[in-house]
């Protein structure tokens, strides 16, 4: 939107759906998986788990996310985080209705973790069994991280700006973040965002068990246990979900489907630790996320959190908001998905966007599976929700990465902006 | 100079890698334009993938001093040759 004032602020919605999971690939089928408790958390069938200590995964079974058709043959050579990334863009632009090309001013954001770590592993064991000559000359493009946004814009045939963020597990938050400020500040019409992330290889599963971060439980509908005192670790995930983000005004324009309005973002870096945010460092991402958005608190009906079974970093989010939101009687819901997908790293963050998507149209709220015990310091807060919270406006949504890099999202009903 | 046999062997591998029909490759064909979106990668891949299919090892600059499809059959042949082999696949 070239000619606007540059204080004007354009309002952001969300007009298509895109994803990859454990629990399917249409939205509807997620929030219902979601709602009703169900897990994507199995026995490990990816590689042989007897090489690991965590024998569970959460992986994604029965997506149809072949490729077909233009870059197809670089695509299959890519990282699975691609290809999650290229089938959940194309079901976003798809379910979106819109036409995508040079006439609009868009752009793709993507968030991406780990990237191709699989792809890396790969190449380093054929080198060393097959010799440096044999290793593949798609090596170095399977694995690097923009190639997810560079393969979608490939196959979709625009020369819109792109931009990849590696911002660790907040990468999607931050992605569909700065994808907002495009489109509010008035320099974007339209853009895709979101996050993928796939990392099932034995290299993964010993670097995370290295840093202790890893669940032991043997028990797939057991662990992870966000927020519970019982936490020993995160279960590993994988996935893809991606957004159409539009102006609001081109949105209503051409009479699109608007399932929801992103109010507010934030990101912040922590102060003391590139391991797992404290108190002070959750603050302080949610704060900015809520100021951007001029939403009070006490507006916030339901937060999805971080939490993904890792007790020392469930905990100081708990701090977080208890400190933040519960006073004056307000007890908004507080939840986690990640003991239904377990923890996608980069798509983390816009999976739980979706998950508040379907909060605030009125989709049942997911109970935090595993949670059962709770720090007693922690038992006034509203962890235990029902399926029925009532009507929900405003959800925060969390997403705090290695490195300190930490990031609030703030998901509106269409209705709750006038 | 590659035999017909063993220049219609290398059409049946080419094919294979592509996953489609390559029968109307020809010992003229260019090297770089006669298959449609065979890039500078896929080529790279694809030599990769005959070398498997002959047991040679082409050397790392071939691709720029060869230029058609006969060529690269006429370099496998002498290959072989020099190693007094035959033909890991048939």
């Amino acid at each position: 939107m070239s000619g606007s004032p540059a204080q004007t602020r354009h309002r952001v919605v969300l007009t298509g759906i895109g994803l990859v999971s454990g629990l399917g690939d249409r939205a509807e089928e997620f929030w219902r998986r979601l709602s009703v408790g169900e897990t994507a958390v199995g026995e490990l069938t990816r590689f042989d788990p007897a090489r690991s200590v965590c024998r569970v995964a959460a992986e994604v079974h029965d997506s149809d996310f072949e490729v077909r058709g233009e870059y197809a043959h670089e695509v299959k050579r890519a990282g699975r985080f691609v290809q999650y990334a290229v089938a959940a863009g194309e079901r976003a632009t798809a379910d979106s209705g819109l036409e995508i090309s040079d006439d609009v001013e868009g752009g793709l954001f993507l968030g991406v973790s780990l990237g191709g770590l699989d792809k890396m592993e790969e190449g380093v064991l054929r080198q060393e069994s097959r010799g440096p000559r044999k290793v593949s000359p798609y090596l170095i493009t399977s694995m690097l991280p923009n190639m997810a946004a560079s393969l979608m814009s490939l196959r979709l045939g625009v020369s819109w700006s792109q931009m990849t963020i590696a911002g660790a597990c907040a990468s999607g938050a931050q992605a569909l973040g700065e994808a907002f400020r495009a489109i509010r500040s008035g320099r974007l019409h339209v853009a895709l965002a979101g996050g993928c992330d796939a990392v099932l290889t034995p290299i993964a599963f010993s670097s995370f068990h290295a840093m202790r971060m890893l669940s032991r439980g043997e028990d797939p509908d057991c662990s992870p246990r966000p927020f519970d005192v019982r936490g020993d670790g995160m279960v590993v995930g994988e996935g893809a979900a991606v957004f159409v983000l539009e102006e609001r005004d081109h949105a209503l324009a051409r009479s699109a489907k608007i399932y929801a309005e992103i109010t507010g973002y934030g990101t912040s870096s922590s102060s003391d630790s590139m391991s797992l945010p404290n108190v002070e460092d959750c603050l302080r991402a949610m704060r900015a996320a809520l100021r951007d958005g001029a939403i009070d608190p006490h507006d916030v009906d339901c937060i999805f959190a971080q939490a993904a079974g890792v007790r020392l970093g469930d905990q100081s989010e708990l701090a977080a908001l208890k400190s933040l939101f519960c006073s004056n009687g307000r007890r908004p819901a507080m939840l986690s998905i990640k003991g239904h997908i377990g923890h996608t790293f980069a798509a983390s963050g816009p999976l739980s966007v979706l998950a508040a998507t379907g909060a605030v149209n009125g989709r049942p709220l997911p109970p935090t599976r595993n949670l059962e015990q709770v720090d007693p310091e922690f038992e006034s807060l509203n962890l235990f929700p029902g399926r029925d919270a009532g009507s929900v406006r405003h959800c925060l949504v969390n997403s705090f990465g290695l490195g300190g890099v930490n990031a609030g999202l703030v998901v509106s009903s269409v209705s709750a902006v006038p | 100079m590659a035999t017909p046999e063993l220049f219609q062997q290398m059409v049946v591998h080419i094919g294979e890698y592509l996953e489609q029909d390559a029968s109307h490759l020809h010992p003229q064909s260019p090297l770089r334009s006669a298959v449609a979106g065979l890039d500078s990668l896929k080529t790279l891949e694809m030599i990769l993938y005959l070398e498997e299919c002959f047991g040679v090892e082409f050397e790392d600059d071939l691709m720029s001093r060869i230029e058609t499809m006969g060529e690269l059959a006429d370099y496998i042949e002498t290959n072989l040759s020099a190693k007094d082999a035959v033909p890991v696949s048939q």
